[in-house]
């Protein structure tokens, strides 16, 4: 048996364990005692990690969509029908024509790949990945506030913390090893706080939960500042040297009085005055947030708001303080610093500065487009449109994911050429013409980012299965099919070249990986890395505080659909489910999809325990089992979108946010009734 | 007994090596410790503890293939392993897992392993961060009437080396060009060193008391409040050196079938799901109770033993501080529990 160390594939919490492998085969995982985000420990997911690897429903070769359904088609026909139809659509529609998007599960090397495919040989900006249903609102609100859209702090450092503001966060659920650092924390004697309209487990230690309800996070954020600034307990030296627009800020949070926010929000005004006293006077305290304040129509305006109440009370730049985004998939943050994204180059350069720009032409030897391309939310749009007619997804199930899937099958429907990577036959790729079996995680070498910035290894613990390759070796093929030949290969050697390009990875290198935590910024091979950021002034000068205003959701409860209907991930699933419901220990948890509906609520309707019940919204139904707590907020139905059988994105709202283009995945209208 | 200078290590393991697959604490990345398959080594790392994964990977896998296996077929006469530098806690682990495995209807996958492995362990000179084995007043090395075959006690520049089965005693045997007699004043300086690192500092813990209570108190809050700690992970049981329990899937590749059987966890919901839906142990509260009902009542009525060997990987595997030590301690006290941080 042989022990390889690598990171989990999961969440973006990044935590190192070995992969055992016995006679090629991986038959389990070992945590890593001393890792600094594992510690020794690990998630239910990661603990059964190993058994998806070798499942039989892996997809074992290329496979071409025909008449009869999909058949197998040799990896040479694959590729070059593939540069054929890609080459023919690009002479002629144009490089508008065609979109990519790029995966939050690949490595950083293979993201930086996709990115170089898409703008040198693709010559297009059209480049995205889910980093924009997730925490675009983060890059784009942190940008804004602070100047760097990242995590400010390290996941080791919450444990540490006196008081810690829990907002739109399932922690011991969705980042359960951030989780722990939660835990520890409060049995330290911690202070949490938690914003949530559900009774999740953090409810059960937490000292205060405010159970505000879903799109009213505005608000509750103005109606605790509203309380410092009145009780006089804003950092006021840190407002003075460090930040700007404090004024605009004072004069918007003005009117949010406890009796306002009580009303719009829910929350008894006595536990918000409560919660905003014990923010601003126990420190260092965190904030950590995920995606209950991203995913609304508002996310990017939710994160800035908690950049200003972070500023106000002086909690950035300081150990176990700061504004920290759980990031959700292993890579997101990875994929985002590569330049996965429609305006920039890896490490956030603009493609519209032309000295940038300039750059990336000299190194990569061809001419480059110079106009931001679009985010994902338009390419489906204009899919739709019938404008986009070639698409490049790889290993992303975006019919499963993204908000009212009706509206992206309608889009993929449209396209005149799909082709889609992945380990297996995904909702997503029924739609596709040419799909490419790709190898997992355990198969390859490379990096992820994690939640903190720290770039750690993916190491290979056995070959590629039998006919399939790893994404970025798909598209290396391509590119050469294509006429472009990508200079390095390897991922030691791309990384080498991501470094010579990015700044913020300047210093990395898979000789220091193997021995060292590296968090960026890390400009050069020296540099010891960064471990919390904004410490001696912002990325941006000053922290800027924005005024800022509660906006309703994009559609509230009526007559007809008299329920808020928000979603969310479950401990026992990860996303869209390809890999944990084929993993038999987690599946055998929650086999089946459901809803939550408050024990009132479903009193009034009739409905009990295990019924199988309709959830409609505007967008679509389907039936799902009840299940009944006096947990959740009246009023509010709560489901997780883990199941390909019974799609919640069939329900979910569309709308966006006007900055970061995110979907309102966390609030719509929806009615719920039994069926017979 | 035997002496085995240190400087003779390396060759007597090189020797061993022709007959035996080695299995011995490596020191991997971050400073973390796996037993390993290994080349022979001339000395082993300073002051290891346990070794973070046990011997139950080697003879209880996490995942085995039963039948069905399309990849390699299975091989009857493989050869027999070697373990070296094992903890005492894992030895007795490892004694508790024979009897389970061992029980009629025998575990075939579990037993033809165990046969073919023969088992040097390291006593303990001094007791590792994070284990408790004394306070469960668990020796940390093996006396006569345990069952081992070979143990070591590190003396400085050498080993004593001490046979406690047949087993053990051929392998000396088949070795002794490598040893040497030992001197009264060695066997004394064993004794001596045994006796300082069983004197506990700590708090000891009286566990005919903690039986007691499980038997006649109702805990019910108690188990209340864990459950709401506990996660679900399965760490504990899937790190522990005597879980012993399986979960059988079988995968369906075209035309043939695998079964396939993988370590399983009491705190899953689905352990203990009957087929039509209904669960006895649907709450976690009832979960945790059982998971420790398991481990510090039941095995020791039904096996007489615990099914903790103070090994302290539980506590070191846990992401919400339910620790087995800091449980124990807050019984022993009749107080509410509070972690005691031990693994930080």
């Amino acid at each position: 048996m042989r022990h390889i160390l690598t990171t989990c594939p999961f969440c973006g919490v990044g935590c190192n364990f070995y992969l055992k492998v016995a006679d090629g085969r991986p038959i389990g995982v070992v945590p890593s005692r001393n890792h600094p985000l594992s510690r020794g420990r690990l998630c239910v997911k990661g603990w059964n990690v190993y058994e998806f690897i070798t499942h039989p429903e892996r997809l074992r070769t290329p496979l071409i969509k025909t008449k009869k359904g999909f058949k197998p088609i040799s990896w040479n026909d694959s590729i070059k029908l593939v540069a054929k139809k890609f080459k023919e659509i690009l002479k002629k529609y144009g490089p508008e024509s065609v979109g990519v998007i790029a995966s939050a599960r690949c490595t950083n090397e293979e993201n930086y790949l996709f990115q170089k495919f898409a703008r040198a040989v693709l010559d297009t900006n059209n480049i995205d990945h889910c980093a924009r249903t997730c925490h675009s609102p983060s890059v784009a609100g942190l940008l804004r506030s602070f100047g760097s859209g990242a995590a400010t702090n390290s996941v080791e450092e919450l444990q540490d913390a006196k008081c810690i503001f829990v907002i739109g966060s399932n922690t011991l659920e969705a980042h359960p090893i951030i989780g722990w650092r939660l835990r520890t924390a409060e049995d330290k004697g911690a202070i949490i706080i938690l914003a949530d309209p559900r009774g999740i487990d953090i409810a059960h230690f937490s000292d205060i939960h405010l159970k505000l309800l879903p799109g009213t996070d505005i608000a509750l954020i103005n109606g605790m500042m509203n309380i410092i600034l009145e009780d006089g307990l804003e950092d006021k030296e840190f407002i003075e040297n460090r930040c700007e627009g404090f004024e605009d800020l004072k004069n918007t949070i003005k009117k949010y009085n406890p009796e306002y926010v009580e009303r719009l929000t829910t929350v008894p005004r006595d536990l918000i005055i409560k919660a905003a006293r014990t923010y601003a006077t126990i420190k260092p305290a965190s904030i950590i947030y995920s995606l209950g304040i991203t995913e609304h129509t508002t996310g990017t305006e939710n994160v800035m708001s908690l950049a200003n109440l972070a500023m106000l009370t002086g909690n950035v730049g300081k150990p176990s303080s700061g504004v920290n985004p759980l990031r959700g998939q292993c890579n997101v943050q990875g994929s985002c610093d590569m330049g996965a994204l429609p305006n920039c180059f890896p490490g956030y350069q603009s493609v519209v500065d032309e000295k940038v720009r300039k750059k990336f032409e000299g190194a990569w030897g061809v001419r480059l487009p110079k106009k931001n391309g679009l985010t994902s939310t338009e390419i489906f749009k204009e899919a739709k449109e019938g404008k986009i007619k070639a698409l490049y997804v790889i290993g992303e199930d975006i019919v499963m994911s993204e908000p009212n899937s009706q509206h992206v099958i309608d889009g993929l429907k449209k396209l005149k050429f799909l082709v889609v990577h992945d380990l297996f036959l995904c909702k997503t790729a029924e739609f596709a013409d040419i799909i490419f079996s790709v190898s997992s995680f355990a198969e390859k070498d490379g990096t992820f980012t994690n939640a903190d910035r720290r770039v750690q290894r993916l190491r290979q613990a056995i070959p590629p299965i039998k006919d399939t390759l790893p994404d970025g070796e798909i598209i290396c093929k391509l590119s050469e099919a294509m006429g472009y030949k990508m200079d390095s290969k390897t991922p030691k050697e791309i990384m080498d070249e991501i470094a010579s390009l990015t700044p913020s990875y300047g210093g990395i290198s898979y000789e220091r990986l193997d021995r060292e935590s590296l968090q960026w910024p890390c400009p050069d091979r020296t540099h010891p890395g960064t471990k919390i950021l904004h410490q001696m002034g912002f990325a941006r000068g000053k922290g800027r505080f924005f005024g800022i205003e509660h906006k309703s959701a994009a559609e509230l409860p009526d007559k007809k659909f008299p329920f808020i209907l928000s979603t969310g991930r479950m401990l026992f699933h990860y996303n869209v489910g390809t890999i944990t419901r084929r993993t038999a220990i987690l599946n055998r948890e929650f086999p089946e999809n459901f809803v939550e509906i408050n024990l009132e609520d479903a009193k009034s309707l009739d409905i009990k325990e295990n019924d199988r019940v309709k959830v409609s919204t505007r967008r679509g139904k389907i039936i799902v089992k009840a299940r009944v707590t006096k947990e959740i907020t009246k009023g509010v139905l709560w489901m997780s979108f883990h199941y390909a059988e019974t799609m919640t994105n069939l329900l979910t709202n569309d709308a966006y946010c006007p900055i970061a283009k995110i979907g309102e995945y966390k609030v719509c209208a929806a009615k719920v009734e039994r069926t017979a | 007994m035997k002496i085995l200078k240190k400087a003779k290590l390396f060759s007597l393991l090189e020797k061993a090596s022709s007959k035996y697959r080695l299995i011995l604490p490596k020191e991997k990345l971050w400073g973390d410790m796996l037993f390993e398959e290994s080349e022979p080594i001339e000395r082993l790392p300073d002051n290891y503890g346990v070794c973070y994964n046990s011997l139950k990977d080697f003879f209880f896998p996490q995942s085995e293939v039963m039948f069905g296996d399309q990849t390699s077929k299975i091989n009857s006469k493989i050869k027999s392993s070697l373990f070296f530098g094992v903890r005492t806690c894992d030895v007795k682990a490892l004694n508790f897992q024979d009897f389970f495995f061992g029980r009629e209807p025998k575990d075939y996958y579990y037993l033809t392993k165990r046969e073919n492995s023969l088992v040097i362990s390291l006593a303990c000179n001094k007791p590792a961060k994070g284990c408790f084995c004394l306070y469960l007043k668990n020796s940390p090395y093996l006396k006569e009437q345990d069952n081992f075959d070979i143990q070591f006690t590190d003396l400085g520049e050498e080993f004593i080396v001490e046979a406690g089965n047949k087993k053990g005693e051929n392998f000396v045997k088949g070795f002794k060009g490598f040893l040497t007699e030992s001197s009264s004043s060695q066997l004394e300086k064993k004794s001596e060193l045994h006796r300082k690192c069983e004197m506990c500092e700590g708090n000891c813990y009286d566990m005919t008391v903690i039986g007691k209570k499980m038997s006649e108190e109702d805990l019910d809050e108690l188990w209340e409040e864990l459950g709401w700690r506990c996660t679900n992970c399965g760490g504990c049981e899937f790190i522990c050196p005597t879980c012993f329990c399986f979960n059988i899937k079988d995968l369906k590749y075209n035309d043939t079938l695998q079964r396939i059987r993988l370590w399983d966890s009491c705190t899953y919901k689905g352990y203990s799901q009957m087929a039509g839906g209904a669960n006895p142990y649907y709450k976690r509260s009832a979960r945790i109770k059982k998971r420790f009902y398991c481990k510090l009542y039941h095995a020791v009525r039904w096996f007489g033993m615990f099914a903790c060997v103070g090994c302290g990987r539980c506590t070191a595997v846990c992401p919400v501080n339910l620790e087995m030590e800091s449980l124990i301690a807050s019984l022993s006290k009749g107080e509410k529990y509070v972690s005691l941080l031990n693994a930080l």
